[in-house]
């Protein structure tokens, strides 16, 4: 009987062994691009924002596209940083959610790293750390901002921030992610009720690191634990895939109530005061650190259709209401969205752009290249001072950048970034 | 239930366990079947009930109207259920009874029902001694959604057996396991990877010839692995419980001609055409004239059983037109296999266009950028890249060399193989890589294929 439990045993731990050097084989090969593997756990539970990358993590992420995931030995979805940052080069901390941290395209395609070529075709030594993590929110990005921006010795700040973040539980649910709420003064505290969490509050413990080690390195444990969660895996439409027909939510007046509300009428009053509060914030931690900086503002394009024309006057106050609030603490701002429709050229830019035929997902390559191009722009427009005047934290500084001494007063450099190869 | 799934390896492990150690095995057997079925809802377990009442009275009806009242109550049900849309060019009305998905395997049993009728009526068969028997034959869980389509001289002694309290001994628990661990394998690593990819290809027009062949040939092994998978786990899993079925392909990418095809894909269902419609239809009797016509007849039948649409039926009469065609070479001017194989392979792919083409005029747009005549680039590297193309053309040569491999596998000397191997270790080995494989994190679940029919 025992040499039979011990023959079964043994049987079983060959066939857990030989499964997971298979799944090993398929992830070092080109089978990945077709065959199954395990989703990989990139994350490590963070006492100050939640979670963090782990160091050293890789994977295939499978959600909406198949794409070799890595994270740098600082931490971050990017190429290797030297964090002693060389002379001369200009960096860039690029912080946002999962469309800049860009998980469904290979690193080399995602818009941060496009730009960075774009810009270094163009002469400049300018190097784009890319922060950005899933559901990252304001103050979550703040929140990476004081842990890494130390550590990569930045020289400006671009800050890819939601519209409707600021309309959501984002800043006031501390439950998972760091917040505001309320003491019993009433005031607002950063709130950190997610630091009692289990896997934050056991961070250190031998047992749970150890439980995460296994998980993080073994094929077949990932298996077990993906068992009780949704897995990112999904499939997709084929990019470029036309949208097959319907209007677009953001035609529907109804659809920007809740934002209109908020930034035009500043209710909820308690959502409001969040997002003043964040922006004092961001900016006093720009400040502090006498970092120029640049919010993004992504806001939901409306499509050209003459139905639409009512949603586009509305995105237009929100947006206008959302830039002038960074805009009074001395923040420049860009409207991201509006610049990539009009190089896009259609009525409806959406199912170019995102995975999925119907415009829902993340940015396919296409709308990473398109996005490069934005961001390259955004960031030369500031470098050569045209968003100086809005970034009081910029004003006297002059960045060193040898190729734009050489197109003052000749060509527009916007111009010329245009221009690509 | 599907087969790639956990409640599936738990009822197989269930049954078998229950089967080798409990009294009462046929009606064990009996059970499993309909907790099986069960899971296919109740509408469609109270008509299969029905179907297989109503069969058995049928069985003790008069012979001369036995055939008749079978055809009825079989094909009449098929026919209204899957075909009254397609033939009569209507709508059935919405939130109508009729208007629902088809009944979970309803072409397999419905096939199977009339054999056994034919088969009864010729004599090759004696009716079952008892309902529960018959309803056991009937609804054997490993076999009755997707085939292979079984004889009743084939089953029902087996089944009789189970009920008479045999307990067939399993000289080669390996040959079960290591079956549906294939089938796993088959099923989940190659055809539900190689869907999304297809359904891409196919969800817009080819941008370059190469891209219209290589969505064909994917499909085509993405059905094979979907199909023979199924199979393989079926066919194990009846080991296990001490059934024998017979396999249902045998490597048909290696045929050389279309004939060798229908002798090595869903090999039941070509035997069934054979010995209950082309044979009885006249066969190759009668001259080349009307062989033809029958065999076109024969094979339009057998595109259309497996779907109500205009692309099955003009892919079963495509092959009707090749396998006639080649008949028309004369023995001595035929090819080599080792020559033929490669065109017969590019004709083989062609046709599955019409199966996986949402319709008719997408199947010709297709047929026609595969033919090269539509104006397309040879290839289109925008996308992809010529490192891209590279990989793909890889891809198809080595899903190629994987089913030559699968050759080798069931050939008759790995039996000996499996023998040496036999054992708690390998028992163990196969259980746990099943299990791993139906555990594996996956987006949509693709369903078999062949559930449509």
């Amino acid at each position: 009987m025992a040499g039979m439990a011990g023959r079964l045993l043994l049987g079983a731990v060959l066939g857990v062994l030989a499964f997971e050097a298979g799944l090993r084989l398929i992830q070092a090969t080109p089978l990945w691009r077709a065959l199954p593997v395990v989703p990989p756990i990139l994350g490590l539970p963070d006492r100050e924002t939640g979670f963090v990358f782990r160091p050293g993590a890789s994977g295939i992420w499978m959600s909406e596209n198949r794409a070799p995931v890595s994270i740098n030995a600082m931490g971050l979805r990017d190429s290797e940083i030297d964090p002693h940052k060389p002379a001369g080069v200009f960096r860039v901390l690029l912080t946002g959610d999962s469309y800049i941290e860009a998980l469904q395209v290979d690193q080399r395609h995602s818009m941060e790293a496009l730009s960075e070529e774009r810009l270094a075709g163009l002469g400049h030594r300018i190097e784009i750390a890319n922060l950005a993590m899933s559901g990252h929110g304001p103050l979550r990005q703040l929140a990476r901002l004081r842990q890494m921006a130390p550590r990569l010795d930045g020289d400006l700040v671009v800050s890819f921030l939601r519209v409707s973040d600021f309309a959501t539980s984002e800043l006031s649910d501390d439950s998972k992610f760091p917040a505001y709420v309320e003491d019993s003064s009433g005031a607002l505290v950063e709130g950190h009720a997610f630091q009692n969490r289990f896997m934050v509050r056991n961070a250190d413990n031998p047992l749970v690191r150890l439980s995460l080690w296994v998980i993080t390195n073994s094929e077949v444990a990932r298996i077990l634990y993906w068992l009780h969660r949704e897995p990112p895996i999904g499939g997709t439409a084929r990019s470029g895939q036309e949208a097959s027909g319907g209007n677009s939510p953001a035609c529907d007046p109804d659809y920007w109530r809740t934002l209109d509300e908020l930034w035009r009428h500043h209710r909820p009053e308690g959502q409001w005061r969040r997002a003043a509060r964040f922006a004092k914030d961001y900016s006093d931690w720009l400040a502090a650190g006498k970092l120029p900086a640049i919010v993004v503002l992504r806001l939901a394009p409306v499509p050209s259709a003459p139905g639409c024309t009512g949603a586009r006057l509305e995105r237009t106050r929100i947006m206008g209401e959302a830039r002038q609030l960074f805009a009074d603490r001395g923040v420049a701002t860009a409207d991201i969205e509006e610049m990539v429709e009009r190089e896009v050229g259609k009525a409806d830019p959406r199912p170019v752009l995102h995975f999925g035929g119907e415009g829902r997902g993340h940015y396919n390559h296409t709308g990473h290249a398109y996005f490069a191009r934005a961001l390259t722009t955004i960031i030369l427009r500031h470098l050569t001072g045209q968003d100086a005047q809005k970034s009081a934290h910029f004003r006297g500084k002059t960045p060193v950048l040898p190729a734009l001494s050489e197109v003052r007063g000749k060509a527009h450099p916007v111009d010329r970034a245009a221009g690509w190869r | 239930m599907l087969f790639n799934s956990v409640p599936f390896l738990a009822l197989v492990t269930a049954t078998f366990g229950a089967v080798r150690l409990m009294p009462g095995i046929g009606w064990l057997v009996l059970l499993a079947s309909a907790i099986f079925y069960g899971f296919a809802g109740p509408r469609d377990s109270l008509l299969f009930l029905a179907v297989i009442a109503a069969n058995w009275a049928v069985s003790f009806a008069p012979p001369r109207a036995r055939l008749w009242l079978a055809a009825l109550v079989n094909i009449g049900v098929l026919a209204f259920l899957k075909y009254r849309d397609f033939l009569t060019g209507g709508e059935a009305t919405a939130g109508s009874f009729v208007d629902v998905a088809l009944p979970l395997g309803i072409s397999f049993y419905t096939f199977q029902m009339m054999a056994y009728h034919v088969d009864l009526a010729r004599g090759v068969t004696r009716r079952a001694s008892g309902l529960p028997q018959f309803a056991t034959f009937v609804a054997f869980f490993p076999q009755l959604i997707a085939g292979p389509i079984v004889r009743a001289h084939q089953l029902l002694p087996q089944v009789e057996r189970l009920f008479a309290g045999y307990r067939r001994r399993l000289r080669l628990l390996t040959f079960g396991l290591g079956l549906i661990c294939l089938g796993l394998i088959k099923k989940i690593v190659f055809a539900d990877s190689l869907a999304p990819i297809v359904d891409d290809l196919f969800a817009m027009p080819p941008d370059s010839v190469f891209d219209a062949w290589l969505a064909a040939w994917l499909f085509g092994f993405q059905i094979y692995f979907d199909f023979s998978g199924y199979s393989d786990i079926g066919v194990g899993a009846a080991y296990l419980l001490g059934i024998r079925l017979p396999f249902n392909f045998a490597t048909p990418y290696l045929s050389a001609g279309p004939r060798e095809f229908w002798q090595r894909w869903h090999i039941t269902l070509s035997e069934w055409i054979r010995d209950y419609l082309y044979i009885p239809l006249g066969g190759s009797r009668g001259g080349a004239l009307r062989s033809t016509a029958v065999l076109l007849a024969v094979m339009a039948l057998a595109g259309l059983w497996h779907g109500a649409n205009l692309t099955f039926l003009v892919w079963g009469a495509a092959w009707g037109a090749y396998i006639a065609m080649t008949r028309l070479v004369p023995d001595r001017m035929r090819l080599p296999g080792w020559i033929s194989w490669f065109p017969h392979m590019l004709v083989v792919m062609a046709l599955w266009v019409f199966f996986r083409a949402p319709g008719i005029e997408a199947a010709l747009n297709h047929l026609g950028a595969m033919s090269g005549l539509s104006g397309l680039p040879l290839f289109q590297t925008v996308e992809v890249g010529s490192a891209g193309l590279g990989l793909a053309a890889s891809g198809c040569a080595a899903l190629m060399l994987l089913h030559a491999g699968e050759y080798f596998l069931r050939r008759t000397e790995m039996i000996a193989v499996l023998r040496r191997v036999n054992g708690p270790v390998a028992w163990s080995f196969l259980a746990t890589v099943s299990v791993l494989l139906v555990l594996l994190p996956h987006g949509e679940s693709n369903p078999f294929i062949y559930f449509r029919f």
